[in-house]
């Protein structure tokens, strides 16, 4: 049994240091992957580029999307991951700094779970991410069940 | 029987023979009307009396005499009734005889006198004389009665006649009055002279010769009725009356076709004589008379033809044919006016040059033209058609919200509603409007209000503004714009994360390895990010506002401020304020953003009354020259009125950080939105006596 883990897609260095360490400040450990772009994150995904041989079988119970990725950006991301059969339903929570309202509309029309503005407070923000992730870990029942 | 003898029998039977002939003649000028009958029956009794008085003159021996007077009194005492009546149907008295009793009277008085002829009571004896008998009149209370009984009703004719003349407007009938009681009267006189006065004054070497001077009076009538005419009695004449003086053309035209009669207006106008018109061929003067057609349809017949003048010109004429029937119902004839209508025609033709120049006019202007009513559009000229993507029929009655792009219908259809209603709204604007295949442009419409069909409607002139420069310049900004705020609201926030997010961390991690100073400057980096992603907000807040479509609509302000007074209630429960919100506040604007200026201006209340311990915070509406003027007002912190023009500027502030928080962007946003709205900001205050913000919206 593995265990449950969060892919993150984020190019932010900072931000990505930030998350974990509100992640880390869980009750419950919380394991995370990080993908830097779109295209390392559906690498990961789908066992292809640097991640070519991983078990893919394994998937995320959740992912947190930036919007805002070089080369592809996160819609594009989202739009592969639902038009794959493999990744249709896994949960997909958008992580973006902006609050326009056609990003968050946009966001759930391509099917995305949750859309969350990451808040410029630092104790705000560590809330935000240690309740994603409390959350969509173990409070959300995934779909991705793994095939062994 | 000696000369003078033979002359009076013959000028009593020429007179009988006159007699005779004027009853025929009246009967057969028509036998039917009432006042002919009359008349011949008043002719009845003298023709009796000319002719018993013809035998009287003859004969020879008194008691023959004497018989014969009596058949003449039979005339003599009946004439005064029969006249009488005569004269007041004449004279349109005609009540009198609808009364049985008084025609019953009459026939008594007639029968009266009569009978007392009979037994010798008024003419007592006759005397032989030259020319042949004379009367011996009784003078008796009878005799006398006899005599109050003609002059009666002698004078009531002429009286009738008299007032009738008076009273008539009609020049003819006038004349013909005036020679009934003027006959009448010299015969009356005359014959009265001779038939009762010499008598009685028994002079009898006079004879009676009454019989003959009635008949001055009788051919007086005659002639009269000849002459001048009797509705009744000569139809023919009376229409040549009505033709004559009729200022249309008027022409009695008989069932073969053939003029009979042409008033003058007909001859003046076609240049005939009387005899050259009389029995011509119709259709030689004008075409489209159908006889038959006429004839049958029993009403009016109405068309326009044209006239065709001696001299070959034509004359355009408006024609009215009806057939002519009479007594039996039969038709006669056709008679036809017409009316003269050249001026009309030329005005038709002005008018149709002066539609055609205007319809060219409208159809190749580049501006689309249009009206529209109730919100239909009734008319569009070729442009607007083109501009639309619509055929004219399309167009036509298709609803004007149809045309207007979803977002800014109802602000334009309550716009267009007000302006028809009389309030005035601003005639030229920017509009989105709808093409057939779902696409819109921009374009410039222009309204005004006109008179279609009797109802207001309104006139609209479109332009396209697409190619506009100045539409592509402004788009190119607002563009830009959009780009710039994506670009503000990711990016320039990640770097606050980072310095509060790092700042925090090192505050947590190396508490232990900083000093107090230390943790302070920690502190204010946080505190300077948090601040700068506050004013990011208000910055982001402020360009949507230019940005943002309007949607104009009622709205309830106390409702609003209602609810925004609740929220601030609730995130501050302990504090004493007391808010007076008038209720039913109304206003017409955009909902999110007047919602945003209420936000502004009461947080704004809240925030400065804060250092009080109560407060009480109002929202109100007053007029104010004819303008609705809403304000907030609070009894806080106020302001110095010396710096009343740095309110609205952005980022500029009246006061310190530390006294009250802020970004100094929420009036500027409140300007922004206000000024959108067509409207005006300003405030009064006094330091520590609180605010008042007064705004005005677009009436």
């Amino acid at each position: 049994m593995h265990r449950k883990f969060v892919l993150l897609v984020e190019d932010n260095h900072d931000d990505v240091e930030l998350t974990l360490r509100a992640l880390s400040k869980s009750d419950t450990t919380v394991e995370v992957v990080v993908a830097h772009d779109g295209v390392e994150a559906l690498g990961f995904l789908y066992g292809t580029g640097a991640y070519g041989g991983r078990n893919i079988n394994v998937m995320p119970a959740v992912v947190f999307l930036d919007l805002k990725l070089p080369r592809i950006n996160g819609f594009e991301v989202l739009e592969r991951i639902r038009s794959d059969e493999r990744t249709e339903l896994l949960p997909v929570v958008i992580l973006t700094s902006s609050n326009e309202e056609k990003d968050l509309i946009r966001s759930y029309e391509l099917g995305a779970n949750s859309y969350v503005c990451k808040p410029v407070d630092f104790t705000e923000f560590s809330n935000a991410i240690r309740q994603l992730g409390s959350y969509w870990l173990f409070l959300n029942e995934s779909p991705m069940k793994e095939n062994e | 029987m000696n000369t003078l003898q033979l002359i009076t029998v013959l000028t009593s039977f020429s007179a009988f023979l006159v007699y005779v002939y004027l009853i025929w003649f009246v009967l057969n000028l028509n036998q039917k009307e009432l006042l002919n009958r009359l008349c011949a029956l008043a002719f009845v009794p003298f023709a009796i009396w000319s002719f018993a008085f013809t035998f009287l003159h003859s004969s020879t021996s008194l008691n023959v005499a004497k018989l014969w007077m009596n058949v003449a009194s039979i005339g003599w005492c009946s004439f005064p009734v029969f006249v009488f009546w005569f004269y007041s149907v004449f004279s349109h008295r005609d009540r009198l005889l609808k009364s049985k009793s008084f025609i019953a009277m009459c026939l008594f008085l007639v029968a009266f006198f009569t009978y007392q002829q009979w037994n010798g009571n008024l003419i007592v004896d006759l005397l032989r004389q030259p020319y042949g008998w004379s009367s011996v009149w009784a003078i008796s209370p009878k005799s006398i009665g006899f005599s109050m009984y003609y002059i009666l009703f002698v004078v009531g004719c002429m009286y009738f006649a008299l007032d009738f003349e008076r009273r008539s407007n009609s020049a003819r009938e006038k004349k013909q009055a005036r020679i009934f009681y003027v006959s009448a009267l010299v015969s009356l006189i005359l014959g009265t002279m001779t038939d009762v006065v010499l008598p009685m004054l028994e002079v009898g070497a006079i004879p009676p010769l009454a019989d003959v001077f009635i008949l001055i009076w009788a051919v007086g009538l005659v002639y009269a009725v000849k002459r001048y005419g009797f509705m009744g009695l000569t139809p023919a004449t009376a229409a040549e009356d009505i033709l004559s003086t009729v200022a249309d053309s008027l022409m009695l035209i008989g069932l073969d076709g053939k003029i009979i009669h042409a008033n003058r207006k007909v001859h003046d106008l076609l240049g005939y004589t009387e005899e050259e018109l009389k029995g011509r061929d119709i259709v030689s003067i004008l075409s489209g008379i159908e006889m038959s057609a006429i004839v049958e349809s029993g009403g009016v017949y109405s068309n326009e033809t044209t006239f065709l003048t001696k001299s070959g010109e034509r004359i355009p004429m408006l024609l009215s044919a009806s057939a002519v029937k009479d007594r039996e119902e039969e038709v006669v004839g056709i008679v036809v006016t017409a009316l003269d209508i050249t001026r009309r025609k030329e005005m038709e033709q002005e008018l149709r040059a002066s539609e055609e120049k205007y319809r060219t006019l409208v159809d190749h202007a580049l501006v689309g033209i249009g009206i529209h009513q109730d919100n239909r559009i009734v008319f569009a000229n070729q442009r607007m058609t083109t501009m639309l993507g619509y055929t004219l029929e399309e167009l036509i009655g298709l609803p004007i919200a149809d045309l207007i792009h979803p977002e800014e219908r109802s602000a334009v259809l309550a716009r267009a509603q007000r302006r028809q209603q009389g309030y005035p709204e601003p005639e030229t604007y920017e509009i989105r409007l709808l093409k057939k295949d779902g696409s819109f442009f921009y374009a410039l419409i222009s309204n005004g209000l006109i008179e279609y069909n009797g109802r207001v409607a309104t006139l609209i002139t479109i332009s396209d503004i697409t190619d506009t420069k100045a539409r592509k310049e402004l788009e190119e900004a607002n563009r830009e714009l959009e780009a710039f705020s994506y670009s503000v609201s990711h990016d320039l926030r990640a770097p606050l994360r980072s310095i509060d997010g790092f700042s925090q961390m090192l505050l947590e991690d190396y508490a232990d390895k900083l000093d107090d100073k230390g943790k302070d400057y920690l502190r204010r980096i946080r505190a300077a990010s948090q601040r700068m992603s506050q004013l990011i907000n208000d910055l982001l807040t402020l360009s949507r506002i230019s940005r943002a479509d309007m949607h104009f609509e009622e709205l309830n302000l106390t409702a609003m401020v209602e609810e925004i007074t609740a929220e601030l209630r609730q995130s501050q429960p302990e504090r004493d304020v007391e808010f007076i919100i008038e209720p039913n506040v109304k206003a017409y604007g955009d909902s999110h953003l007047l919602r945003i200026v209420l936000e502004n201006l009461l947080s704004n209340a809240w925030k400065f009354t804060s250092k009080h311990k109560s407060a009480i915070i109002e929202f109100g509406v007053k007029e104010h020259d004819g303008k609705t003027v809403y304000f907030v007002r609070d009894d806080g912190a106020g302001f110095d009125m010396a710096y009343v023009d740095k309110l609205f500027v952005p980022f500029q502030r009246l006061h310190e950080q530390d006294e009250f928080e802020g970004t100094g962007i929420g009036l500027a946003t409140v300007q922004r939105i206000v000024h959108r709205h067509g409207g005006t900001v300003w405030a009064e205050g006094e330091v520590e006596k609180g605010a008042t913000f007064y705004f005005t919206l677009r009436e």
